[in-house]
């Protein structure tokens, strides 16, 4: 019947088995890699890259093996040798490129043709979540120069606070667009059988929203030794940003009501704010001026909205 | 209809109210985060302008509200947990900033060991899992200062000058305390307690006490390596015999395993040395061997424990 699908067996390992297995099956990697790379000896772009995909080859082997994911070491001894293999890649194709924009370009393929061919859910997240930060460098870099800051605390020529939010929202309007499509028709990509393959991205599309907004930090924003200048511009509105995108993926986990994923939103939320303690541009007193009258407007909306019976 | 397997519908969003209520939730939590981060922020902001007076004043006002609280509305109500949870930090702040006003020598597991003794009023009181949370980290930091801190010319090691113990004997106090704690908590969940004693709370400390009993283990750590490897393995296998007599849980035995594993492979690297390629590679087949064998071992104690506690319902 079109809609209804099974529900998934209730899992049978515990966690505590499954994080036993992951961390030996990474050290297991880790070893196994140095070995490799000790034994092989890769110099070359060339030699590098033969490496790298033998390396992805053996890993989706491993994950095509455990189709069914039960396998807990096989699929994280397979995620370390992934790794090792996308570096080796990462690193033959842009060996001898300039700048960072070739390199976070080349990883922004890399990651998709990753996201969308290997056969494993924590995988694809993981994929999606890398795509994604390389998707935000790519712009940042490729529209503000790489020598150039967004908005420098020392008044150096450089993009405007107009400039710098609409590149901020050219880089995560798609991605918070592309999780909304994919979350209202999820029945029809699910019917189609699409589920295996989307389901992971949309994951990692909320972890990307939740967490890697900071790849579109100015660099300056941030200073976690000596003292920093307030009133240097707006370099505070950063985090708040990413706030709001963490606030948007909570809203997105809510509407797939997984609460694991909304934790995490939350977790993410509280560190954006962590990082507004110690943005540049304003001063601790105006922050917590600010804070206090966001925090006293958003009980009144709360108080309005809460539901009817509640009043 | 398809009864044959359980389904759920694919469009399993949340209705109209339910989307109400979680935005009312949602505002209602960014509110007070706001609220408590713009607190903290103006409290921060202005920290340098108040005098010692002043910030004395405002850490012993926190502690005295919080204190009020707790008894306007005892536990185990939850306001009057959170009260004292916020009290047990409060103390701990209190005391940081006298050590830093007023140099009096003291080492910082000394802080950390008096805030212990401070808060434990707070943490029998408050009959919350939370706060005994609070409050054994702050006694495990403190052990574990107290075992890396120690320079050789502390008066400490003058007790035990003539029996040459070293740090990992050192260790072995923290990982027993850990231990016996969690004993303690699995036996105050029996009683009339166990609100203290939240199923998390035991096999949390169960897994730090085994984290300091592998740190006693390891190589580089201890100039009595059979003693101190012996004394942990006595420990482990009485875990395990408990374990495995209670028929319940295998947390403690993939915990042991987990310590196990650890000790074994860091012992491998120490004996290899590395001078050879295949020595990762060994290490690299040791690690999935024992790893491999012991999740096997593991999930058929469990299946085994779950099919006889299913026939035990079915009877």
């Amino acid at each position: 019947m079109s809609g209804i699908t099974t529900q998934p067996a209730m899992p049978e390992r515990p966690l505590a088995i499954s994080l036993l297995l992951g961390m030996s099956g990474w050290a297991a990697g880790g070893f196994l890699l140095i070995f490799i790379a000790l034994l092989f000896d890769a110099d070359s772009a060339g030699q590098a890259a033969i490496l790298g995909t033998l390396l992805l080859v053996a890993a989706w082997g491993l994950f095509r093996f455990d189709r069914e994911d039960r396998q807990i070491f096989v699929v994280q001894l397979a995620l370390a040798l992934s790794i090792a293999g996308q570096c080796l890649v990462l690193y033959a194709m842009s060996k001898d490129a300039d700048g960072v924009v070739p390199v976070a370009f080349a990883a922004l393929v890399l990651q998709t043709v990753l996201a969308l061919a290997m056969p494993n859910r924590l995988h694809r997240t993981l994929s999606t979540l890398f795509a994604t930060i390389a998707w935000a460098l790519t712009l940042r870099f490729t529209l503000f120069g790489e020598h150039t800051h967004i908005y420098p605390a020392d008044g150096r020529q450089a993009a405007s606070l107009t400039g710098a939010l609409a590149v901020w929202l050219l880089t995560w309007a798609p991605v918070a667009a592309a999780l909304w499509w994919a979350i209202r028709s999820e029945t029809a990509w699910v019917v189609r059988g699409w589920a295996p393959l989307l389901r992971p991205i949309v994951t990692g599309l909320i972890v990307s929203l939740a967490f890697a907004t900071t790849a579109s930090y100015p660099l300056e924003s941030i200073q976690w030794f000596g003292n920093g200048k307030a009133g240097a511009g707006n370099l505070a509105l950063w985090p708040l940003l990413s706030s709001l995108g963490a606030l948007g993926a909570l809203t997105a986990a809510f509407a797939l009501r997984q609460r694991a994923l909304m934790a995490m939103c939350v977790v993410a939320a509280l560190l954006h704010v962590g990082c507004f303690y110690y943005a540049l541009g304003s001063s601790l007193l105006v922050k917590s001026l600010l804070m206090l009258a966001v925090g006293s407007l958003l009980i009144v909306a709360a108080r309005i909205l809460r539901p009817r019976e509640n009043a | 209809m398809d009864t044959s397997a359980p389904a759920v519908r694919q469009d399993n969003r949340p209705t109209p109210d339910e989307w109400r209520a979680f935005g009312a939730r949602l505002l209602h939590a960014a509110g007070t985060g706001s609220l408590g981060a713009g607190v903290i922020f103006f409290v921060a902001a202005n920290w340098q302008a108040w005098g010692l007076v002043g910030r004395f004043g405002l850490l012993e006002a926190g502690l005295l509200l919080c204190i009020v609280a707790a008894l306007w509305r005892p536990p185990p109500a939850r306001g009057g947990q959170a009260a004292l949870l916020l009290a047990t930090l409060f103390a701990g702040a209190l005391l940081a900033l006298f050590g830093q006003s007023y140099q009096t020598g003291a080492d910082v597991y000394e802080l950390f060991f008096n805030w212990a003794l401070l808060t434990l009023p707070f943490a029998v009181v408050a009959l919350s899992g939370a706060v005994w949370a609070v409050w054994w980290v702050v006694l495990d930091v403190g052990l574990a200062l107290l075992c890396g801190g120690l320079a050789p010319d502390r008066f400490f090691w003058l007790i035990f000058a003539d029996r040459d113990r070293d740090r990992s004997m050192l260790l072995m106090l923290p990982c027993l305390a850990n231990l016996f704690a969690a004993t303690a908590f699995l036996m105050i969940r029996r009683s009339r307690f166990k609100e203290a004693a939240p199923v998390w709370l035991a096999p949390w400390l169960l897994t730090i006490g085994l984290g300091f009993g592998t740190a006693a283990a390891l190589p580089q750590m201890t100039n009595h390596g059979s003693p101190v490897i012996a004394s942990y393995a006595v420990i482990s296998l009485g875990i395990a015999v408990m374990t495995l007599r209670r028929r319940h849980d295998v947390f403690p035995l993939t915990a042991l395993a987990g310590s196990w594993i650890a000790i074994s492979t860091l012992w491998l690297v120490q004996s290899l040395q590395f001078d050879k390629l295949g020595a990762f590679f060994i290490i690299a087949v040791w690690l999935i061997g024992s790893s491999t064998a012991a999740a096997m071992l593991l999930i058929r104690c469990l299946h085994r424990w779950r099919t006889t506690t299913v026939e035990g319902v079915a009877r």
